[in-house]
C-alpha cells in the first residue's frame, strides 16, 4: 500500500498496524541519515526511534494529499533536526547562549570587530580553530571534542594548547 | 585528563568579544536553508560569519552534508548494521503496541483526565461545561434577565480534585439491571458523565447530547458535541449542586450535520442519591 493510503488509514482509524508498514520502509533510510551525521550507532538508533515516535505523533500535521508533501522527505528533516538538536544540547547546556534568529542585520561596530576577530583566527589552521572555538566558547570537553572531529584526545588538547600560544603571540 | 587550561585575561576577553559579536546560533531551519543556498545573500552573510566563529554550527553544517551524502547509499549488509535494525524494530513495535494498547477504555474519568495535559484539560472543561452549566441555568432555575456570563469560566478552571468522576452504560446494556446510582461528594463540586458510543469517522454527522431529569425536562443541551477519542469518548462535566436526588436521562442523538436527520440514537440513565 502506497505511503498516502497507509496515512490515510492511520488517520481514520488510528490503527498501529497502518503506521507500522511505513517504519519497515523508511527505518533504514533514516538510520543512514542518522548514523551519517552522528557517527555513533547508540545515538543513531536513539534518533530514528524518536524520529519515528515524533512523525506518530504529528502525523496529523502532515499532509499526505499535497502533491508536493512527501512522508520521506518529511522524516528525512525530522531526523536532521533531532541530529542537530542532540548536537547543540550539550554546548547549549555549558554556555547557554540562546539558539534563535538574529533578525538585526550587523552593525558597523559589529562588522569591524568581527572582522578583526577572524583575522586574528586565521592565523590558525581550520582544525586547529575549530577545536579552540568548541572548547572555550561552546564548552565541550576534550573527549566530547574528539567525538565530534573524530580527532584523537591527544590531538584536541594539543590543538587547544596551540591555538592559545599563537593567539597570545599574536 | 582534567579538560581546563590557566585562565588568562587576555584570552577571556577575546572569547567574550567574539561570543557577543558572532551572536546567537541560527535555527536549524536556517542552517538548512543556508547549507542549501536556498537563502538571500545579506542573511546568508551573517550566517556564515557566524558559522565561522562557531564551532558547533560547523560540526553542524558537516553533519548536514554527510546527511546528504547518505543519500542514496543503502546500508551495509554487515552483521553489526542487520542487529541495529532489529533492535529498532523490536523498539518502534513495543512504542505501537504500548500506543495501541493504551488502556483509555478501562481508565476512568478521572484518571484520563490526569494524563492530559493541564491546558487540554482546561479547554475541555471550558468547552464542556460551559454549555451544560447554560443548559442548567436555562431551564432549571429561573431566569428574570439575561442569563450572566457563567461564573465558572471568569473563575479559575476546577482543580481536578473537585472533579467526581461518573461512567454511565447506555440503557440497552443495563437492560433489567438497575441504573447506577450516584451519591454526589460534597467536597467534589463538579460531575463529570463519561459515557462511550460509536462514533462515525467521518465529519458528516453531529453528536447532540440532551440531559433530562425524571419529569423530562430539559437540564442541559449541546447540539455539537465532540467526542474526546477515536473511541467514542464523550465527557460532560456539570456542577454537582445543580442535580437534584432522584433519575436522569442523558441521550446521544448522531445527526447528518446538513439535514440534522437523525441516524442513531443512544440514552444513558442513572440516578443521583440524596
Amino acid at each position: 500500500m502506497e505511503d498516502r493510503r497507509l496515512i490515510e488509514s492511520y488517520k481514520r482509524t488510528r490503527e498501529a498496524s497502518y503506521f507500522a508498514p511505513l517504519f519497515e520502509r523508511y527505518q533504514q533510510r533514516v538510520f543512514s541519515i542518522c548514523y551519517a551525521m552522528c557517527r555513533d550507532r547508540g545515538i543513531a538508533e536513539d534518533m530514528v526511534q524518536e524520529t519515528f515516535v515524533r512523525a506518530f505523533r504529528q502525523i496529523d500535521h502532515f499532509n499526505e494529499n499535497d502533491g508536493d508533501s512527501c512522508f520521506e522527505a518529511w522524516l528525512c528533516t525530522i531526523s536532521r533536526h533531532l541530529c542537530i538538536n542532540e548536537l547543540r544540547k550539550l554546548s547549549v547546556r555549558r554556555r547557554s547562549v540562546p539558539v534563535g534568529r538574529t533578525e538585526d542585520p550587523p552593525n558597523q561596530e559589529d562588522s569591524l570587530a568581527s572582522a578583526q576577530i577572524e583575522q586574528a583566527l586565521s592565523i590558525l589552521p581550520e582544525t586547529v580553530r575549530r577545536c579552540w572555538l568548541l572548547f572555550k566558547l561552546d564548552g565541550y570537553r576534550y573527549k566530547e571534542i574528539a567525538e565530534l572531529t573524530g580527532l584523537a584526545v591527544k590531538e584536541v588538547k594539543r590543538s587547544i594548547e596551540q591555538a592559545r600560544e599563537r593567539l597570545r603571540r599574536k | 585528563m582534567k579538560d581546563r587550561l590557566k585562565p588568562e585575561e587576555p584570552e577571556a576577553d577575546f572569547v567574550e568579544l567574539i561570543r557577543r559579536t558572532r551572536g546567537p546560533c541560527p535555527e536549524i531551519e536556517d542552517l538548512v536553508a543556508f547549507h542549501r543556498g536556498d537563502m538571500a545573500p545579506e542573511r546568508a552573510e551573517v550566517i556564515a560569519r557566524h558559522i565561522r566563529l562557531c564551532g558547533t554550527c560547523q560540526i553542524a553544517a558537516e553533519m548536514l552534508t554527510r546527511s546528504e551524502e547518505s543519500a542514496g547509499m543503502a546500508l551495509p549488509e554487515s552483521a553489526e548494521a542487520k542487529s541495529s535494525l532489529n533492535r529498532m524494530r523490536i523498539r518502534f513495535e513495543r512504542f505501537l503496541r504500548d500506543q495501541q494498547e493504551s488502556p483509555v477504555e478501562k481508565q476512568s474519568v478521572l484518571e484520563w483526565l490526569r494524563r492530559v495535559q493541564p491546558v487540554l484539560a482546561y479547554a475541555l472543561v471550558v468547552a464542556l461545561l460551559y454549555p451544560a452549566y447554560l443548559g442548567l441555568r436555562r431551564t432549571a432555575l429561573p431566569a428574570p434577565s439575561p442569563p450572566s456570563p457563567p461564573t465558572v469560566i471568569d473563575r479559575a478552571l476546577p482543580d481536578i480534585q473537585d472533579i467526581q468522576p461518573f461512567d454511565l452504560e447506555p440503557v440497552e446494556r443495563a437492560a433489567g439491571i438497575a441504573p447506577p446510582a450516584l451519591k454526589p461528594d460534597p467536597r467534589q463540586r463538579y460531575l463529570a458523565l463519561s459515557f462511550l458510543v460509536p462514533t462515525n469517522t467521518g465529519s458528516t454527522g453531529r453528536y447532540e447530547i440532551t440531559l433530562r431529569d425524571e419529569r423530562g425536562v430539559q437540564l442541559a443541551f449541546e447540539p455539537d458535541a465532540r467526542p474526546l477519542d477515536s473511541l467514542g469518548r464523550f465527557v460532560v462535566i456539570c456542577r454537582s449542586e445543580l442535580f437534584k436526588p432522584g433519575s436522569y436521562l442523558l441521550t446521544v442523538n448522531d445527526r447528518i450535520r446538513d439535514s440534522g436527520a437523525l441516524r442513531r440514537s443512544f440514552q444513558f440513565s442513572f440516578k443521583i442519591e440524596p
